[in-house]
């Protein structure tokens, strides 16, 4: 503790730098294409190392040392600008131009929100911040520092973090990448280990909270994850970057940009190779990511941008949590992972994802007139993968003293050899117990189009059409025999008792066809230039068809169902005004309601008695938002309530006809209410203070109490009693803090802590399964507090500008939970839980050309 | 504002706690866990020699318990001892020597049994707990059948045993009687006249059945004839220490006037037969005949010739039957209330019988004949002689199988005489008769801080039962009986539709033991495993033990 608060008042020490000045520059950087300031932009004298950086409103006031020379204005992804000075001199604004081609049209698509004038509470973070701090950290950790944010490792398998919003989870989280909806067609999750190696491209990555700025209908109740890819470089160039942290973690890249060449063709390619033991015992892996973008610009009116990216990796995995008694009985400790062991000497993973969901879109911009302009985007994605586990008899549970016979040791990995040999001792039996994986394949193509349009001066239209089909093939197969000579199946009308080899597919084979169909406009006003208002309506219409290739015979009709579609829509507004230089306020007000989910309305994942009258979720949302700009400060309070009405609950039933029935009950509703706080203070030139706090009251609204279900025949066959009322909201920490220090020590050598503090984190629980009067709240977990901390030092090494990065996280090697399932009596004891990780580092060094 | 961010830069960081966990490390580590503060472990021994030293004393230098309550007492230390750092739940498997004699116990009934089949019926439904190997004295009432040697008896008797007892032999065949004058040539012990029996009734009776053989003697005095109780061992009379109470029957034969009575009595309620015995002098007894007497026929005939007798006479009625040609039978009469009843002469005896491949059966009685023939001075056995039990047992049983089991009651001297019982074992090839001291194993296992014996048997689950199981309890609990049987796994999450909760799995314990170890004894314990589902999938343990006939959680 001591040793902290000396840290930190070393780091607190500020400095002041006088000079004698030669001459006074001021000046205003901003974008060139929104017009928006570029607060941090860098000012230096040319041939000194004498520089400023702008403030919030992107002035600056300079002293030079000369009394005539040249500036170098430059900012992180935008092409450096160098003007002539002499004396006294106001330059005005001066716009820069974004360093990559067309990533002001993909932001339109992308409804990217802009400072102090879209009416949401939004956090961004640009790729210099997400290269300074990620490491080796999953993609979605990059955000935790951001309120309302609550972001794990999950397991700790590579890409498998995950991050909840206000309280939300993932399928109540919009993600998009380049204005491309993510989200899982059929559940609506989003899997980060689809998108491993996205940190290397990634442009920026902003954060808006509640319903957010998309004008395309997206699950955002908690809010928007807007990930921007790079594009194509304006200028030619490259880098070469590599890393190694803990556990054997080794990365290699290399991304080249040719420029905008005569032709006005560009392009850019990147790829990155990571490998690693895991900081989790048995989560070995391999990625390797890849980025393609390439740009033409055919004429004034029309620009092409063609881009593929993916992430092709294989990794072992942390899927089954352990009471905290068995962490701590293991000797592994928090390292312990249960899911893995040895065969043939080899490390064999019993759970196991593999992935590879390549993304590809053509994007085209053209602009119509100067007032009206057509962004349009196809896409097309093609993913395979799935994840391991086993089939058969289960070998790979053990006592609650560790014991097992398929362990070495207590606690200990599994010793496959032994279920090998089992397996060829049961000959022409066959396996008793196989390694098999889960496929979730996916062929999806979509259209986006937004046409915008300046109708006047202050009010703009932007509307667009938003087409989807989405194939979702979900199968088992049989990927190791572990020694046996085949695995017997019998799930496959079409090929009953059947004798399995490696490949063949069990269990269960279907598709999931979803289509979707949906239209927004929305309309931009600005009562003047201080009072900016919009309002916005989407409707989308959802499409559900099932296939199922093993229950039913393929001369059955039933085997493919009829197609059930759904309607969606959402209308939401905004305003957000301006007061003089330093206050701003927005509010904001929406409601939209969410078709049910593939598996609300295929309960139990049959083709036969659907649930056709799944109930639509309903979403209502206000906020209130104060933000403060000044030179040093710029600080935002914003005030929400979210109201997630008609959780989808249903109850099966059976009617007096003996047919299977469905139940839809609402009222399973939370609130999510909070209030969210974040500055940015810059207190010297060197030193940038960055702060969050972030307090949510999300409750499970009330009891659904006596709902009768009732047959054709009027009789009640059925009572549903849940019993949720002020249950805290689980799996997310509804308090959360975080404060940062960044020091410049020299103009090139930075110095970051980061610390972040989580509490009122509940274990995670369905509330569906709470049907008993009285019950407490989960488990609630310990608070914790971790540090990390980065130093970066940029030199030229030859002709190589080269930054070398070295991060340490949870300096402090503190242990904590992360992620808990409640259990039995809701206390620690039955808790099944994941640990974070302990004190990692990484060391990275990228080398500019 | 300056000072703001620097106080709220301090506050934040007094909100870190460095041991997040601290609290529920220290709650967890106060409760002594398997494996780390102690060692759960489950093991076989086998005592040696060394370990029998170290109770010199108690077991007088011999390497075995004397009892198994002696074992109990004296393992538990030897455990603490010898395994010092395990604890609780930890189950070791001892195997040791123990004297385990095979000794008598003893039943009574006051059934009336007439035979080996019935008392192998009342033992199988009164004490079918058993094992094979159990040696009872059952002491029940035997229905007895009386048998009065005929002249020609004794004449067939002198034949068959002229060789063996020439002197005896003969005068028997003589006389028509047995010569009882210990000082004669001609003298017939107790066990000679039992040889007699053999040549002469063996075979006419059941296995078991106890029979009052009145023979004519003579002993110098006015006893001109004596009665003994044998009992058909299936091989030969063994004689019993009772006597039958109005054994000496009045004899009675059916003359011709007789038959006549009966025909006229009779001969409203059954025509033809009355009229077909009067004729002929007999009663017709084939079944087929339209003239049938079946026996209670008979009985109610005699009822009506034979003259009114004191309670507890009994008469040996003979009368002339036809099955074809004509012959004579004798029924023997009890006179009660007023009426003879057939076959009514009850004693109560002890008989000897042993368990073996689940039928009580008698077990081979070493007679003094055997023990002559051994060569023996004396009629027992000893500890350098036992060996032949074993040998003899292949002449007596020439073509036993495998795994064939006999049972012996022998005599044994070791200082002083006793009756011993036991059993021999055919491998195939020879008889082993199982030694008093046996290697035996019993578990104990470690309890509140000490070793006690303990049955508990570990079980994990298998497929098979949690079929079962969900099979049992669909229509109970159709959510978690279906939701058991799909995933094989408990779903424990108590808020869940498919929650098993202790209580559920507890019926579920009684359906699965009951099915699977129907005969388990009162106090049998049983930890079971089984995969639950909490969120993951993993192993849960309960112990339940048998109490009043029902699975209990054991506390």
């Amino acid at each position: 503790m001591k040793k902290i608060t000396r840290l930190l008042s070393l780091a607190l020490m500020v400095c002041t730098v006088s000079v004698a000045a030669q001459g006074t520059i001021t000046g205003t950087v901003i974008d060139a294409g929104q017009q928006v300031p570029l607060p941090g932009a860098t000012i230096v004298e040319k041939g000194t190392s004498n520089g400023v950086s702008a403030d919030f409103d992107g002035n600056f006031t300079f002293n030079t040392k000369n009394a005539t020379g040249e500036l170098v204005i430059s900012y992180v992804g935008y092409v450096s600008m160098t003007v002539s000075f002499s004396g006294n001199l106001d330059l005005g604004s001066i716009a820069l131009i974004a360093s990559q081609v067309g990533l002001e049209e993909v932001q339109i698509i992308a409804s990217v929100a802009v400072d102090r004038k879209t009416p949401v509470a939004v956090s961004t973070l640009k790729s210099a911040e997400i290269e300074l701090k990620l490491g080796t950290q999953e993609f979605p950790e990059i955000l935790k520092s951001t309120p309302g944010v609550y972001a794990t490792k999950a397991g700790g398998g590579y890409g498998d973090g995950r991050i909840n919003l206000r309280g939300f989870s993932s399928e109540n989280v919009a993600v998009m990448i380049n204005g491309i909806p993510v989200n899982d067609m059929e559940n609506g999750r989003v899997y980060w280990s689809n998108w491993a190696g996205l940190g290397d491209v990634t442009s920026s990555m902003q954060v808006q909270r509640g319903l957010g700025a998309s004008k395309v209908a997206v699950p955002s109740i908690g809010g928007t994850i807007n990930v921007i890819t790079k594009t194509t470089d304006v200028e030619m160039g490259g880098k070469v970057f590599t890393s190694i942290a803990n556990d054997g973690y080794e990365k290699l890249g290399l991304l080249y940009s040719t420029g905008v060449m005569d032709s006005g063709l560009a392009a850019t390619v990147s790829a990155a190779r990571t490998t690693g033991n895991g900081y989790v015992d048995g989560t070995e892996f391999s990625g390797v990511s890849y980025f393609l973008n390439l740009s033409k610009e055919i004429n004034d009116a029309h620009k092409l941008s063609f881009s593929v990216f993916g992430a092709k990796q294989r990794h072992g995995q942390r899927q089954n949590r352990q009471l905290i008694q068995t962490f701590r009985n293991s000797e592994r400790g928090r390292k312990f992972n249960s899911d893995w062991g040895y065969k043939n000497g080899q490390v064999t993973h019993q759970e196991d994802n593999f992935y590879n969901k390549p993304q590809m879109s053509l994007n085209h911009y053209w602009t119509i007139s100067d007032k009206t302009s057509l962004s349009t985007v196809a896409y097309a994605s093609y993913g395979t993968g799935g994840g391991g586990g086993t089939a058969g008899t289960n070998k790979f549970t053990f006592e609650d003293n560790g014991q097992s016979e398929y362990r070495d040791g207590l606690y200990g990995p599994i010793n496959f050899d032994k279920i090998v040999d089992e397996n060829i001792a049961s000959g022409a039996n066959g396996s008793e117990t196989i390694l098999r994986a889960s496929h979730n394949d996916h062929n999806w193509f979509g259209i986006l189009s937004t046409l915008k349009t300046d109708l006047t001066d202050d009010l703009v239209l932007l509307t667009g059409l938003d087409w989807r089909d989405y194939t979702g093939k979900h199968y088992q197969t049989v990927t190791d025999l572990l020694g046996g000579q085949y695995f017997f199946d019998n799930s496959d009308v079409n090929n009953p008792n059947a004798a399995l080899q490696v490949g063949d597919k069990r269990s269960y084979n279907n598709d999931g066809n979803v289509g979707w169909l949906g239209a927004f406009s929305q309309i931009e006003y600005d009562v003047n230039e201080d009072f900016n208002t919009f309002i916005s309506l989407a409707v989308s219409n959802t499409s559900y068809q099932r296939v199922d290739y093993f229950r039913f015979l393929d001369s059955d009709p039933l085997q493919t169902t009829d197609t059930y579609n759904f309607l969606g829509y959402s209308v939401k507004g905004g305003a957000n005004y301006r007061i003089g230089q330093n206050h701003n306020v927005f509010a904001n007000v929406g409601y939209f309601e969410k078709a049910p989910e593939f598996g609300a309305v295929f309960l139990n994942n049959g083709n036969q008695n659907l649930n056709k009258d799944a109930e639509n979720q309903k979403i209502t949302s206000f906020e209130l938002g104060y933000g403060f700009r000044s030179a040093k400060l710029s600080a935002n309070v914003n005030l929400y309530s979210t109201a997630w009405k008609d959780r989808t609950e249903t109850q099966s039933f059976r009617q007096p006809d003996d047919t299977i029935a469905f139940a839809n009950i609402l009222g399973v509703n939370a609130i999510h209410n909070g209030i969210e706080l974040d500055f940015v203070y810059r207190a010297t030139e060197k030193l940038r203070i960055t702060g969050m706090a972030s307090f949510g009251d999300w409750r499970w609204d009330s009891n659904v109490a006596d709902v009768d279900i009732i047959d054709e025949d009027q009789n009640v066959v059925d009572t549903v009693n849940l019993f949720i009322k002020d249950l805290h909201v689980a799996d997310a920490a509804q308090t959360t803090m975080a404060l940062g220090i960044n020091y410049k020590l020299t103009p090139k050598t930075r110095f970051v802590i980061d610390y972040n503090y989580y509490a009122n984190l509940y274990a995670q629980f369905d509330p569906s399964d709470r049907g008993t009067q009285g019950a407490p709240d989960a488990w609630k977990m310990p608070d914790y507090s971790l540090f990390d901390t980065v130093i970066s030092h940029t030199f030229d090494f030859g002709p190589f500008e080269t930054t070398l990065t070295a991060r340490m996280n949870n300096v402090f090697d503190v242990e904590y939970i992360s992620d808990a399932n409640d259990g039995s009596g809701s206390t620690a004891n039955t808790a099944l839980v994941y640990y974070g990780y302990g004190r990692t580092f990484s060391i990275g060094a990228k080398l500019n050309f | 504002m300056k000072k703001i961010i620097y106080c709220l830069a301090i506050l934040g960081t007094t909100f870190m706690g460095c041991e997040p966990n601290e609290d529920i490390y220290n709650n967890l580590d106060s409760v002594d866990k398997p494996g780390f503060d102690y060692i759960q472990a489950v093991e076989n021994y086998v005592f040696t020699s060394e370990d029998y030293e170290l109770f010199e004393t108690e077991l007088n230098e011999e390497e075995f318990f004397e009892t198994q309550a002696q074992a109990d007492q004296l393992i538990p230390g030897f455990l603490a001892d010898k395994y010092p750092v395990w604890g609780e739940g930890s189950l070791v498997n001892v195997t040791y020597n123990l004297f385990d004699e095979t000794t008598l116990e003893v039943l009574s009934t006051t059934e009336t049994l007439s035979n080996i089949n019935q008392v192998d019926s009342y033992l199988a439904s009164n004490y079918e707990t058993a094992e094979n190997g159990t040696f009872v004295e059952l002491t029940y009432n035997a229905d007895v059948l009386s048998y009065t040697l005929s002249e020609g008896d004794f004449e067939k008797i002198g034949n068959a045993l002229s060789a063996s007892y020439p002197e005896a032999a003969s005068s028997a065949a003589n006389y028509g009687n047995f010569d009882r004058r210990s000082d004669r040539d001609a003298y017939w012990s107790d066990g000679m006249i039992l040889e007699g029996f053999n040549e002469l009734l063996a075979g006419e009776y059941s296995t078991g059945q106890v029979v009052a053989v009145t023979f004519a003697i003579y002993d110098g005095g006015t006893n001109y004839s004596e009665s003994f109780t044998v009992q058909y061992t299936g091989r030969g009379f063994s004689k019993l220490d009772v006597e039958v109470s109005g054994v000496n029957a009045t004899e009675y034969t059916l003359g011709s006037s007789d038959y006549n009575s009966i025909g006229d009595a009779l001969a409203a309620t059954y025509p033809g037969p009355a009229d077909n015995a009067s004729s002929y002098g007999s009663f017709d007894v084939r079944e087929s005949s339209d003239n049938y007497w079946s026996e209670a026929m008979i009985l109610e005939g005699l009822n009506i010739i034979l003259p009114t007798a004191t309670e507890g006479d009994v008469y040996a009625v003979t009368y002339k039957v036809y099955n074809g040609s004509v012959g004579t039978q004798t029924m023997t009469l009890l006179y009660t209330d007023g009426a003879y009843i057939a076959n009514a002469t009850i004693v109560e005896i002890s008989v000897i019988v042993a368990k073996n491949a689940g039928d009580w059966a008698l077990p081979y009685v070493f007679t003094r004949k055997d023990y002559d023939s051994f060569g023996f001075n004396y009629p027992n056995f000893g500890s350098s002689t036992v060996y032949i039990i074993d040998i003899f047992l292949e002449s007596l049983y020439p073509y036993a199988e495998q795994g064939d089991v006999a049972m012996v009651q022998y005599a044994y001297y070791d200082g002083s005489a006793s009756t011993k019982y036991g059993h021999s074992i055919f491998d195939g090839d020879k008889w082993t008769l199982t030694p008093d001291v046996i290697e035996t194993s019993f578990q104990y296992g470690f309890e509140d801080g000490a070793w006690i014996p303990d049955n508990t048997i570990k079980y994990m689950l298998l497929a098979a039962d949690v079929e079962l199981i969900s099979n049992a309890f669909i229509d109970i609990y159709p959510g978690p009986a279906d939701n058991v049987g799909y995933f094989g796994s408990f779903d424990r999450r108590s808020g869940s539709s498919n929650f098993w909760s202790d209580e559920m799995l507890l019926e579920a314990a009684n359906v699965l033991l009951d099915a699977r170890d129907p005969s388990a004894a009162e106090g049998q314990k049983y930890a079971l495993s089984f995969v639950v589902y909490t969120g993951a999938t993993g192993i849960e343990n309960k112990t339940v033990i048998k109490t009043g006939g029902v699975w209990l959680y054991k506390e």
